[in-house]
């Protein structure tokens, strides 16, 4: 599993993509923090870890997707580690951890926007510090697994098709229905409404947001990962039975 | 070293492999031989673990490929029709990958410096895999497959695409590793199977329909001996003095490439050496001979024979089924 870790990362920084990877994400944020906080004069960023950073993780994890199962597919790789004495798991798990690896990397630069609210804040009392810390830690573990849930859904997409560009596209719609599913849900006939509110990526984000850490919540997206990194591997070996 | 009981694939509804059985020693170079689309490379597939079959059992160095597939894959070093590699590494990167990937326990850069020398690839160890030719992509294909010294070297059609001093290169690269390793080549190229391999298994239409040894696959193919002789004499009489020779079952004329001589092939009786009393009726008669070649059925002829064969059997078969 290491060695696939230690080559994936490595891949992302041969190239440029890893570094507009990055950058892109710096950017977006960037811009998203600057409407959402800084333009209100506001010390509070729940909006900003709310609606704006959800599609900026898309966009993160639909630009990691492009180095996920399909690639391997496309240029055949996938028979070396297929055929090397090594587990499912730990080649699922390897693609996985990398992207965790990047994504996480990526997302540090929110210490630095809350850095600077704490900079310029015009309240500077020990209390507001230690419950701004408190809220922006629980924000930040609550994007990282909602990231880390989103990987595992597009590792899952890329493992069902050969097209990196199917595999972008695909991640990308069906984020956008977890994140939309919410509100469509009312709109719908009971088993559908249960099932796209069962679904719903961004309500289960809410408390985060709020700053209280929920189990629910909490369960919900390390549920979403493992079954997504399961199913991951039953396509994989259901292709080999196919 | 290998054995394979009752293999059977489906693709869908089409059969791609139907009960094929073999075994394969230790020490042996095996060739892999068939048409396009018979079955060889999903037959590789799954001894290396990549596919599963249906039904059947494939069992490498003893261990089971379904209940201990890491143990069994330890043991194969595998080369798939289209090498396995990543253009942006380089290909000391690569094969240091590669190594990790196996979980090799010989000693690292020992060992991948052994293994770009036996591959000749040390000139371009630091090169980019992307950028490299045909040729040495396929020995880094190599490399990666020699990783780990595995006992088993499987290689799916490694000289295709190639040039011709490449494929020459390759074919002696595959000579000199059979000296150490059991090695299972798939190939259409014929001659190719011929020059390096002791032993033939032919697939058709996912059955093997023949498995022995190259030598006595071309014995058994050749009933009589053939050769092609060109004498400088008289056109009739030639060919009547050729027919008058005890042994000579058939003679064909097949025309004249050099001024005042003729050509023909000529069958004899296996048992009868035709070619001093040809030389000596010749001299009788003050005809020169000009070529006496004997001619060998290439494994080519004999192979499209047995393909041919096997596909107008299961013609008949169908037409048989058909009329019952």
């Amino acid at each position: 599993m290491i060695s696939i870790i230690g080559r994936e990362i490595t891949a992302y920084f041969v190239n440029p993509a890893g570094y507009v990877l990055i950058g892109s994400y710096g950017i977006l944020s960037g811009i998203c923090f600057v409407l959402s906080v800084v333009a209100n004069m506001s010390s509070n960023m729940i909006s900003y870890f709310g609606v704006w950073l959800y599609f900026v993780n898309v966009i993160l994890v639909c630009l990691l997707s492009f180095r996920f199962f399909s690639e391997e597919k496309k240029n055949k790789t996938d028979q070396l580690l297929l055929t090397a004495p090594i587990s499912l798991f730990s080649i699922v798990m390897g693609k996985f951890l990398s992207a965790v690896i990047i994504f996480t990397v990526a997302t540090l630069i929110n210490l630095f926007y809350a850095f600077i609210i704490l900079l310029f804040s015009s309240s500077t009392t020990n209390d507001f510090i230690i419950q701004f810390i408190c809220n922006f830690l629980i924000q930040f573990i609550g994007i990282l697994l909602e990231g880390y849930a989103m990987i595992a859904v597009s590792v899952f997409i890329s493992s069902l098709t050969e097209s990196q560009i199917g595999t972008v596209a695909a991640t990308f719609a069906v984020l956008i229905v977890m994140f939309v599913a919410d509100s469509i849900a009312g709109f719908l006939p009971g088993w559908a409404e249960i099932a796209l509110k069962s679904i719903s990526m961004y309500s289960r984000y809410s408390d985060f947001s709020l700053g209280i850490l929920s189990l629910f919540p909490t369960v919900f997206y390390i549920s979403i990962t493992a079954l997504f990194i399961f199913l991951t591997m039953r396509v994989i070996e259901k292709r080999r039975w196919a | 070293m290998i054995d394979v009981e009752n293999l059977t694939k489906h693709y869908g509804k089409k059969l791609a492999v139907n009960d094929v059985s073999f075994r394969i020693e230790k020490g042996e170079i095996v060739g892999f031989l068939g048409p396009n689309g018979a079955g060889k490379t999903t037959v590789m597939n799954i001894l290396t673990g990549y596919i599963s079959s249906d039904e059947g059992k494939v069992s490498v160095a003893g261990f089971d490929m379904l209940e201990d597939p890491l143990h069994a894959k330890k043991n194969i070093g595998y080369l798939p029709e289209i090498p396995p590699l990543y253009p942006d590494m380089t290909v000391l990167e690569y094969l240091s990958f590669v190594y990790d990937l196996k979980k090799c326990t010989l000693k690292k850069d020992e060992h991948i410096t052994e293994i770009c020398a036996v591959t000749s690839i040390i000139d371009i160890a630091r090169r980019r895999i992307g950028n490299l030719s045909k040729g040495y992509k396929q020995r880094v294909g190599f490399a990666q497959a020699l990783m780990g010294d595995p006992e088993i070297l499987i290689f799916d059609e490694p000289t295709i695409g190639l040039d011709p001093r490449e494929i020459i290169e390759i074919r002696n690269l595959i000579r000199r590793l059979g000296a150490y390793h059991t090695v299972i080549l798939s190939s259409h190229i014929l001659s190719e199977v011929q020059q390096v391999c002791e032993r033939v298994i032919i697939i058709n239409n996912g059955e093997i329909i023949r498995d022995e040894g190259v030598g006595g696959l071309l014995d058994a193919a050749t009933p009589t001996d053939r050769y092609a002789v060109r004498i400088a004499g008289t056109g009739d009489e030639v060919m009547r003095m050729l027919k008058g020779i005890a042994g000579i079952l058939k003679v064909e004329y097949i025309g004249t490439k050099e001024k005042d001589s003729y050509d023909f092939i000529v069958e004899s009786n296996k048992d009868i050496d035709i070619r001093r009393v040809l030389f000596t009726e010749c001299a009788k008669r003050g005809w020169f001979v000009l070529l006496l070649s004997r001619l060998g059925l290439a494994l080519e002829d004999i192979f499209l024979n047995i393909i041919d064969s096997d596909d107008r059997k299961k013609l008949s078969g169908s037409d048989d089924e058909k009329n019952i």
